[in-house]
Order: C-alpha cells, then sequence, then structure tokens
C-alpha cells in the first residue's frame, strides 16, 4: 500500500488568530512547489512534544507554495498542541507528510458547510473554493462559544457575499433560539460538510441518521472504531476464483464482499459465533475474533472481525 | 424461584423501535402479539408473499447490519395500519401501510437512507402467518418463541465490565427481575409460569452485533458478544420459551420455576 511521502518544512509564519487558536505557515525551504492538494484535505505532523496531529488546511487548494494550518491550544490534551503553541516558530523545521483528503468536495446542488469553533479549518478551504467557483448555492453555518473565540470571522465573511452565513455564539445568547434542526432537515441532494467538537459531529450525525451516507463528509481525527480497533488496509484472494480483493481500512472483509454481490455465510458480525469461519491458505492473519483455538487458527479464520498484517491472504472464501 | 415481570415490547416492524404492551394474550405455540410481522427486506431476499420458507436476519434491513435504524424512533399503530417515523422528535415518515401508494414512500425512504436504488430498492414484507423473527431460521417452534432478558443477568455483565448498557439493546418481549443472574441459561427445558400462562424454556439467545449498537446514540460503542465471550466463556444473554398454555400477561406479575 503507498505509504505517503513526508516533507521538511519550515514554518514561514505563524499568529495568533484568537487566545487560544494559533495559524501556522509551513513552505520548502528551498521555494520548491509543495504536493497539491484539494479542499479539505488534512496534513499529518509529528508536533515537538513527539505525537503525531493532523490538522486540516486552511488556505485555498490553488495555492501550491505553502500550507496553513490553525492549532487551538488544548490544555486538557496529551501535549500535541502545546507543544506546537509553545515551540514552533518562524524557522522552525517540521517533519510534514502529504496531504490526505477524506472530506473531497463532490458536485451537488447545494453545500451545507458546519464548523464548530477549530472545526473551521477545512471549511474555510473549502468555502474559498466553492466561492472561486462561483458555486450558486452553499451556505455556510459557523459555531463557536463567543465572538472572541471565532477565528477567520473575515475571511468567512468575505467569502459569503451572498449573505449565505450563519454565525451563532452559544455563550453571548443562551437564550438565542439556535436549533441545527432548522438547517438540517431531509434529504434533498444538499451535501454537508461539517467538522467540529464531539458534541456537535454527535448531533449532525442523529439529525442525518435518515440521510444517504454519500451526502455527509466529515472529518473526524479520533481514526478508533467504535470497538477501539484500529485497521490498515489490505488485500484478500479468493481462493476459488483468484481474484484480489482490496479492504481498506474502514471496512470488513464481509462487508467487501457483500459490496461484490457476494453472500459469505455469516451470523453475528463480532467474532464470536463462528459461523462465517473459512479455510486460512495463506498470508499472515491478524486474528481478532474470540471463537477460534490457537490450533484453529493455524487453519481457519473469521473473516467478521480478523483482518491480515500480510499486504495480502488468501482464504477459502 | 419468583420474579416479576418488569416491560413487556413487540416489535411490529423488524428493526424498527421497541413499542411498549402493558397486556398480552400469550397463545400457545405463539409468539408475542403482532411481533416482527412487517419488515423491509433487501432486494435479493427471496421474499414473495406467502413464502413458506424463513428468511435469515441478514436479508431484511436490521439493526445487525445498519445501527443507523436505531436512531429513527418509529411507532406502528395495528388498528390504522399507519407506520410513523421521527427523527430527533421530527416527524419524516407517515403513511398506511395498507395502502400501496404510502408502502412506496416508506420503501423510498429506506431506499434513500441506505442508498439502495433501482434495482436494490428494498420490499415490504409481510409475515402473513409467519414472523420474521431472526431465530426462525432454525424452526417452527423457535419462530415463534417468545425471547426474555433476566435483568439481573445485565447487571451482572454492566458490574463486570464497568460499562451502563441498556437493556433495549437485546430487543426482547419480556424483561423480569428477581431471579439469580444468569440462572436462566442453566434452566433450558424448564417448564415455568407468568401469570397464568405456562412456558417452557427453549433455548439460550446467542449475541449478535445488533447488541454493539447504543439505542440513545445509534453508534455502535460497546462490543457485547465479544465481552460475554471474554467474561463467559460463551455470548448467550437472554432465553427463548415457548408457550405452552394461553393467559393474558402483564408487567408485574410474578415469573416462576416451581420448586427451583
Amino acid at each position: 500500500m503507498p505509504v505517503k511521502q513526508s516533507l521538511e518544512l519550515v514554518v514561514s509564519a505563524r499568529r495568533m488568530l484568537t487566545e487560544e487558536i494559533c495559524e501556522f505557515e509551513f513552505r520548502d525551504p528551498t521555494g520548491s512547489a509543495l504536493p497539491a492538494f484539494e479542499a479539505g484535505s488534512h496534513i499529518t505532523l509529528e508536533t515537538p512534544g513527539g505525537a503525531v496531529r493532523s490538522y486540516s488546511l486552511t488556505n485555498d487548494e490553488i495555492e501550491r507554495s505553502r500550507y496553513v494550518i490553525a492549532v487551538k491550544l488544548d490544555p486538557a490534551g496529551k501535549g500535541g498542541s502545546s507543544s506546537m503553541h509553545r515551540d514552533l516558530q518562524v524557522g522552525s523545521m517540521m517533519r510534514v507528510f502529504e496531504p490526505s483528503n477524506k472530506m473531497n468536495v463532490v458536485e451537488a446542488p447545494r453545500y451545507l458547510l458546519i464548523a464548530g469553533g477549530v472545526g473551521i479549518t477545512p471549511i474555510l478551504s473549502i468555502s474559498r473554493k466553492l466561492t472561486r467557483e462561483g458555486h450558486p448555492d452553499f451556505h455556510v453555518l459557523y459555531l463557536t462559544r463567543s465572538a472572541d473565540q471565532m477565528a477567520y470571522a473575515d475571511e468567512i465573511v468575505s467569502n459569503c457575499t451572498h449573505g449565505n452565513v450563519t454565525i451563532h455564539h452559544s455563550v453571548e445568547s443562551p437564550d438565542g433560539r439556535f436549533d441545527l434542526a432548522d438547517f438540517i432537515k431531509d434529504p434533498d441532494g444538499t451535501n454537508i460538510y461539517y467538522c467540529g467538537p464531539k458534541a456537535l459531529m454527535n448531533a449532525i450525525y442523529a439529525l442525518t441518521i435518515h440521510w444517504p451516507r454519500s451526502t455527509l463528509h466529515f472529518e473526524d481525527f479520533d481514526g478508533v472504531s467504535s470497538t477501539g480497533i484500529s485497521a490498515q488496509p489490505f488485500n484478500v484472494r479468493q481462493l476459488s476464483s483468484d481474484r484480489l480483493f482490496e479492504i481498506p481500512s474502514d471496512k470488513t472483509i464481509l462487508e467487501v464482499f457483500r459490496g461484490h454481490g457476494i453472500q459469505p455465510k455469516s451470523s453475528c458480525e463480532t467474532g464470536t459465533c463462528g459461523t462465517c469461519r473459512v479455510a486460512l491458505v495463506s498470508g499472515d492473519p491478524d486474528h481478532r475474533d474470540l471463537v477460534l483455538s490457537e490450533s484453529e487458527r493455524q487453519l481457519f479464520f473469521i473473516p467478521c472481525v480478523s483482518r491480515a498484517t500480510s499486504d495480502e491472504i488468501t482464504l477459502d472464501i | 424461584m419468583r420474579g416479576k415481570i418488569e416491560q413487556l415490547y413487540h416489535y411490529p416492524v423488524k428493526g424498527l423501535s421497541a413499542q411498549i404492551l402493558n397486556y398480552v394474550p400469550l397463545e400457545a405455540g405463539r409468539g408475542f402479539p403482532f411481533d416482527r410481522v412487517l419488515g423491509f427486506a433487501r432486494h435479493d431476499s427471496g421474499f414473495f408473499p406467502g413464502i413458506a420458507s424463513p428468511i435469515p436476519k441478514d436479508r431484511f434491513l436490521v439493526l445487525l447490519k445498519e445501527e443507523r435504524l436505531a436512531g429513527l424512533t418509529s411507532h406502528f399503530d395495528q388498528s390504522t395500519a399507519i407506520l410513523t417515523i421521527k427523527v430527533q422528535g421530527r416527524r419524516v415518515y407517515e403513511g398506511k401501510l395498507s395502502a400501496p401508494a404510502d408502502v412506496e414512500s416508506a420503501v423510498s425512504f429506506f431506499s434513500t437512507m441506505f442508498e439502495l436504488h433501482g434495482k436494490e430498492r428494498p420490499i415490504f414484507a409481510e409475515a402473513g402467518e409467519r414472523r420474521f423473527t431472526d431465530a426462525a431460521v432454525v424452526s417452527t417452534k423457535l419462530m415463534n418463541a417468545v425471547s426474555l432478558i433476566n435483568l439481573a443477568s445485565l447487571r451482572e455483565l454492566e458490574g463486570r465490565t464497568g460499562l451502563s448498557i441498556d437493556g433495549l439493546r437485546f430487543r426482547a418481549n419480556i424483561y423480569f427481575d428477581g431471579w439469580p443472574a444468569f440462572r436462566e441459561l442453566d434452566l433450558i427445558d424448564s417448564e415455568f409460569t407468568i401469570g397464568g400462562a405456562r412456558l417452557k424454556l427453549i433455548l439460550r439467545t446467542r449475541r449478535c452485533a445488533a447488541t454493539e449498537v447504543n439505542p440513545a446514540t445509534a453508534r455502535r460503542d460497546i462490543p457485547v458478544p465479544r465481552l460475554l465471550m471474554e467474561h463467559y466463556g460463551h455470548s448467550d444473554l437472554g432465553v427463548y420459551a415457548e408457550v405452552l398454555s394461553p393467559g393474558i400477561i402483564s408487567p408485574g406479575d410474578t415469573i416462576e420455576i416451581a420448586g427451583d
């Protein structure tokens, strides 16, 4: 699987956007163009404190000379953001992985962009793109606790020249009736892009529970599944057909096979009943079930939960 | 051994919300009234009206596969055949499932929600004399079994794991208390009474990934079957029972096994 390239970049500018949010600009020290990115992308970097963190790019995707991020100081965090604030000065070098994107802007008749707090970062880049491209119908909803905690206020307002922005501060209008449900009702082709604190993400998830998944785009940097198991992509070769199936990090083997119209036998979908058991032919398995014994694991495999540590495994599935 | 019935529920539409019952006439060999008698089957389920063979649960739109179903609050009114679905308190569907045009709208609702378009559109299924229970694939007896949860067993699991586990994750018909935790798993083939009805425990209920879904948030957040396996060496919670002789049961009724 392709490994993201890393770049040695220099901090070319930094400024406080609010008391807690610091903007950093990265450039190539030789002045070369940086790998291109699309609005909604993020870069991953190793903070001075050692923690690996991802940050959304706020600048316009057409800029090839710089990456701009905004980092909110999290006093309760594990030190990633505080080491950035404290130690990254103009001239500091940083190892930065080239951009990835989970929030690609797709064709849509209408966009609703929702930002909570520092979640404005990818939303700003997306709104810059939509404005530049003259998209006729998009609305930005920017929610922060107070006006002085609002980064990029001027940029957002200047991008939303058709009155297509709603700004709300929860602390300043405790009686103010703000209801997300006024903005999110029934699926109608609108694509929603959203980023913000957990509570906002959960509220939007709940309101869009009946919406098609392909119209919802969000970045959630936690990266861990509900059962706490992280995953890498790998391939499965089907013994009978010799076909190779790509298993992405966010799908199980059974989910991928079903997506191809194949219906392997299964029941619990959680690695406890053994119904989906298949023969393991080759490759290095990552057994995650609770039903096979150690000796059975030499020969068998539970595809509803298990994965692979090698690039490829062959199953009689 | 005497306990008490706490709550009774049925689930008219497979995969959709529990509906509370206060008064259930149990009939011999039959499941809870109007339980899992309607459902939305996948396009390739093999369902057709009058089908006599059971359909595996994954051929329906079910919580096992689609946790978002838990985020819909639905209510089916038997007397009017009206199904109402709400999201966060706002109505998103209402229709009479006896009217073809309303059925088409319901199918369209789920078709949009799960992006099952064209030939993949779900099919509204009515079970007729059968019911679309998970256990239907085992036998007719199991198809018509009632499902029970011993709340003491649930509390024991909560104690061992340090987690708060909503009993509604298990989508049972009968929730009771007052028996020792997990005692019911050792009493398969025993007869017992609820009020004036007589039943027999016939099978331990092996749990699936539907129980991972938090009914309040519609997120998979607790790996219940795996936790059961890790703590108890099996993934059973709750039991199925068949009704031997009829009676009307209600919350507050005594659930009793003689001589235990």
